[in-house]
């Protein structure tokens, strides 16, 4: 009996190591690798890359539909919400601001009604691709909501190629309402001079009814129509340093809103604009911040 | 007899082998995520230098629509560029997207053939 029970055993022990050994391999020496993916595919490093080449070929083209479409395509819960973080992360990393404002024109353009949204550049030649009628780069200017894009089916094959898996780097999805001065205080202070100004300063208020958090500098910017306008730089400078971010990064409150905290006791300056008037003497005091509106004057 | 549980044994081993390759490749194989751009669709790759190529329709900057490229895939930027521009036309893109393409192409071109001149 004994000896039965042993032959059974050795049987199973092969079966087990052998399925080890298949495991693996399939897993982890010679796991599948994929062709034919689709951008919802790409590792995160890569769908920012996507991300903001969309953005700055959407402040060329500003065929908002074709961008919203391949924008669909990373498969982003909430598109809006990641173009905005991404743009305050590249500001925040120091990185290029051309970038972070292409993503966040784009991010708030997606986010205003409709009948608000700039008209594409006169692209009249463009036409829905015919065939299979899955491609979005060559869409009608319209919204061609009949443009659908196929799943894509990842041809699986087994190659003894290495596993290749890239890092996926931590970045938050939600977007921060109020933002601080993130990196070192420069040594000298920029103080932007004073020149024709594109940006008028309509109003100035200081509130202390505690429905703000104390030291928050909110900014509005719109244009001679009221309407609010995104990617518009603002520069806030103090006397050890100075910020430079963009309008539109919290598309929710507004696509021209940006918003800055101060440090109580501090004296800020702030320009909007590439040029524009200096607003002087902002200081943060208890319990108290500022709004100030800008708007294009008109002609 | 001991033989015989020998080949029984390694018999078992391939058995196992066959089964977890089974399982790891077909039944339960590695999520296709967190893929780079070369295993990119060739439609999808095409529309993604589509875009490098409004990019540079609009700024000009030659060097930063070669880094998009590159992001693409490991080869020469012009070819990346050439080999979108043959899935478009068989894609039946709109002729601006075409025309865009084929002046970033025609740019690449120029770059690699001036660069190369200047080689001693």
């Amino acid at each position: 009996m004994t000896n039965e029970h042993r032959g059974n055993l050795y049987l199973l022990t092969g079966l087990v190591l052998g399925l080890a050994v298949g495991l693996l391999i399939s897993w982890v020496l010679s796991p599948l690798e994929y062709t034919n993916t689709d951008p919802g595919a790409l590792a995160e490093p890569y769908k920012a890359e996507y991300r903001r080449t969309i953005a700055l070929s959407y402040q060329g083209s500003r065929n908002l539909a074709r961008a919203r479409e391949r924008l669909n395509l990373l498969g982003d819960a909430d598109p809006v919400q990641v173009l905005a973080a991404e743009a305050q992360r590249m500001l925040a990393e120091d990185q290029t601001s051309q970038e972070a404002r292409a993503l966040a024109i784009l991010a708030a353009d997606l986010n205003r009604p409709p009948e608000e949204n700039p008209t594409p550049a006169a692209v009249a030649q463009h036409s829905a691709t015919p065939g299979n009628g899955n491609n979005v780069a060559s869409g009608s200017t319209t919204n061609d909501a009949s443009t659908e894009l196929p799943q894509s089916e990842a041809i699986r094959s087994p190659t003894p190629a290495p596993p290749t898996r890239t890092p996926t780097p931590f970045i938050s999805p939600t977007p921060t309402r109020t933002r601080i001065p993130t990196f070192a205080p420069r040594a000298t202070a920029t103080p932007v001079p004073v020149q024709a100004a594109p940006f008028a300063l309509e109003a100035r208020r200081q509130i202390c009814d505690g429905t703000v958090p104390p030291g928050l500098l909110q900014i509005e910017v719109a244009d001679t129509n009221g309407l609010p306008i995104p990617g518009v730089r603002v520069s806030v400078t103090w006397q050890d340093g100075q910020e430079t971010f963009f309008t539109g990064l919290a598309p929710e409150i507004s696509p021209g809103y940006a918003d800055f905290l101060m440090t109580e006791g501090v004296t800020y300056d702030l320009n909007v604009g590439e040029i524009s008037e200096t607003v002087s003497g902002l200081i943060a005091t208890n319990n108290c911040g500022w709004k100030l509106s800008f708007t294009q004057p008109g002609e | 007899m001991r033989r015989k549980r020998l080949i029984w044994f390694f018999l078992m081993i391939a058995l196992g082998m066959a089964a977890g390759m089974v399982y790891g490749w077909v039944l339960n194989p590695i999520d296709y995520v967190d893929t780079s751009p070369s295993t990119l669709r060739d439609d999808y790759k095409a529309d993604y230098v589509l875009m490098v190529a409004e990019i540079y329709a609009n700024d000009g900057s030659l060097e930063q629509a070669a880094r998009r490229l590159s992001v693409l895939e490991n080869l020469p930027p012009a070819q990346i560029t050439a080999n979108a521009l043959l899935t478009a036309r068989k894609l039946e893109y709109a002729d601006a997207d075409l025309e865009r393409m084929e002046r970033l192409l025609q740019a690449l071109q120029q770059a690699t053939s001036s660069g190369a001149g200047e080689s001693p």
